[in-house]
């Protein structure tokens, strides 16, 4: 039962996967890349998890008899980072669609590999 | 002097502030002098630390010792790489500028030209950092930061496709990066620690070959997940076609820049990752194994279709790839870090040439298709250098490449390896054949296809060839300095 988060992060990672992979339009891709990185949130932070750890704020002193499990923080602070870096890659990404559709009017991958086609036609 | 005691995190912050600075200044030319100095100072920076080398540096962040903090370890494996990193992006900006304005930043808004001088250099502190940290996860946020500024870099260009290219770069790049950090997971979950050091030691102690359960499993996992992410990342030969289409649309130019300095990185990052994360006695015969393949097959087909390739640019990226199988095929062998390097870099100077050949073409004529080049008329001098860059290029002899496929091929045969000499063999005369197809197409354009006159500055493509004939002319010491420093802790 505890491995059920993993099996469900690994769900995550194929959705996305399989979002970016298969869809014509950028915009969805650029959901799927989001999807696909949250599932490593999902895995680290299961990482940090310690079974019965309780938060890990010390709130008791050292001397004290009710020291307990804590769980890990080091995931949690990790993954801000990775945050950010899937924050700035999907602004870069959004930019760079920006550009595409002013350059071909369109986010279609099929429809801009057809004016691809016309365009080496014509030259 | 303080800031010895710095060196370290020196050669990461040089670049990075710089990029700030750069931003912030508007002005092209202000831009291009504070990349000019920032990198003049790296180069210093790096030479010193080459220089007063006497053992491994450690530096922990903010005093924070290594288990618990970030760590940067210089050690002779990456400090020569970095020397040499810093090195190629002087020669960018400085021989490189009139062409940079030609080639690139015409086509960016006038505004913001700044800002190209800007990312080159977050690009730089990104690639770097890489090289320096001991730290897996830190390794993972030094990717992403170079890449995030090259996928930017590879967008500009002639042609509106390279846009499309870009964007794809951005999608399979960031699924790589997401590999990598599943894999640095992985690592964390066995043993608890990031750092690189304490990774291999805990794996060596906890003798994962006794443990039949999931230990074992899990860092199988975890290799896995780290070589195909790398690979992707990295575009080496299974993975390599969304590269074909970034690398297409894209100004040429730049290419001589992040082309030459992406293949190191991505061996690097591997030769690292496999020799101090894994056990070498428990990992030698799968990996081995694993890259001799992708070697084997990498050479013999790039190098094919280096051969059928229409287009100039096409053919260079290819012979890139076949190039790193003959380095996928020397790491496997494990026994020969000193001609990896040496071939590793050779190649790098050969295809720094080769670009910055086909860019001076580009500013002139848009098409670079084989059948319909142009002829080149009335440049001689221009003529003189893409001989002689493409003689250095193909291995003929008198030239270090030639000495250093002499050197494998000795190697290969004294360890009986026979089926490979007959790929490297067949790969080389390949080789040869496409560099041939490749002078004929800049030399024999034909006249009806129209003419074309190189009059940008050559100082660029001379440099190349007299560190071309330098590196033949001190061939021995440099063989002997690499293979003192290569062999000093692997």
């Amino acid at each position: 039962m505890q491995n059920l988060i993993y099996f469900f992060a690994i769900l995550v990672f194929s959705a996305g996967l399989f979002v970016m992979l298969t869809s014509d339009n950028y915009v969805r891709k650029i959901i799927g890349l989001g999807v696909l990185q949250s599932s490593v949130l999902i895995f680290y932070i299961a990482l940090g998890k310690v079974s019965n750890g309780i938060v890990p704020i010390d709130i008791y002193g050292k001397n004290d008899a009710n020291l307990q499990l804590f769980s890990s923080p080091l995931p949690h602070v990790l993954m801000l980072t990775a945050i950010v870096v899937g924050f700035s890659t999907m602004s870069v990404g959004l930019a760079l669609i920006y550009q595409i559709y002013k350059e071909y009017n369109t986010i279609h991958e099929g429809e801009i590999a057809e004016k691809e086609i016309s365009f080496h036609d014509i030259n | 002097m303080i800031l010895i005691k710095h060196i370290p995190v020196l050669q990461v912050l040089i670049p990075l502030f710089a990029a700030l600075f750069s931003a912030l200044t508007f002005n092209k030319l202000a831009s291009w002098l504070i990349a000019v100095i920032a990198t003049t100072l790296s180069v210093l920076v790096a030479f010193v630390a080459l220089y007063n080398f006497t053992e491994p540096i450690f530096y922990a962040f903010g005093n924070w010792q290594a288990p618990i903090g970030i760590e940067y370890r210089l050690d002779l494996l990456n400090q020569p790489i970095i020397l040499y990193v810093n090195a190629v992006l002087l020669f960018f900006l400085i021989f490189g500028k009139q062409l940079i304005n030609k080639t690139i930043t015409k086509y960016i808004d006038s505004r913001k030209h700044h800002m190209f001088y800007s990312l080159l250099l977050f690009a730089h502190a990104g690639y770097v950092g890489v090289l320096s940290t001991n730290d897996l996860f830190n390794i993972y946020v030094f990717i992403e930061i170079s890449s995030l500024a090259t996928y930017v870099l590879i967008s500009k260009g002639k042609n509106p496709r390279a846009l499309v290219g870009a964007f794809d770069y951005l999608m399979l790049g960031t699924i790589g990066a997401t590999l990598i950090l599943i894999s640095v997971g992985f690592f964390f979950s066995v043993t608890g620690s990031l750092n690189i050091e304490d990774i291999s030691a805990i794996l060596e102690k906890t003798d994962l070959s006794d443990q039949p359960n999931s230990q074992l499993r899990i860092v199988v996992v975890a290799i896995a997940f780290f070589l195909s992410g790398a690979i992707l990342k990295m575009a080496f030969f299974p993975l390599h076609f969304w590269m074909m289409r970034a690398y297409q649309g894209c100004a040429p130019f730049i290419l001589t820049y992040l082309s030459a300095i992406s293949s190191i990185l991505g061996v690097y990052m591997i030769m690292r990752f496999v020799h101090f994360v894994i056990d070498e006695e428990l990992a030698h015969i799968p990996i081995s194994f694993l890259l001799k393949t992708i070697a084997l097959v990498t050479i013999i087909l790039c190098s094919y279709f280096a051969l059928k390739a229409k287009n100039l640019k096409t053919i260079i990226i290819y012979s890139t790839s076949a190039q790193i199988g003959y380095i996928f095929l020397i790491l496997s062998l494990w026994s020969s870090k000193a001609l990896l390097f040496q071939l590793l870099i050779l190649d790098s100077i050969n295809k720094i040439g080769l670009f910055t050949l086909i860019a001076h073409i580009e500013h002139k004529s848009l098409d670079l298709n084989i059948t319909s080049m142009k002829q080149i008329r009335n440049s001689n001098w221009f003529k003189v250098a893409a001989g002689f860059i493409i003689v250095f290029s193909a291995g003929l002899p008198l030239n270090g490449m030639f000495i250093t496929k002499i050197a494998l091929f000795d190697l290969l045969i004294k360890q009986g390896l026979i089926a490979e000499f007959v790929v490297v063999l067949l790969a080389s005369v390949l080789g040869i054949l496409y560099h041939l197809k490749f002078a004929k197409a800049i030399f024999f354009g034909k006249e009806e296809n129209g003419i074309l006159e190189i009059n940008t500055n050559l100082a660029g493509l001379f440099a190349i060839i007299t560190i071309h004939v330098l590196t033949l002319v001190y061939f021995s010491e440099i063989t002997r300095i690499i293979g003192y420093y290569i062999g000093y802790r692997i």
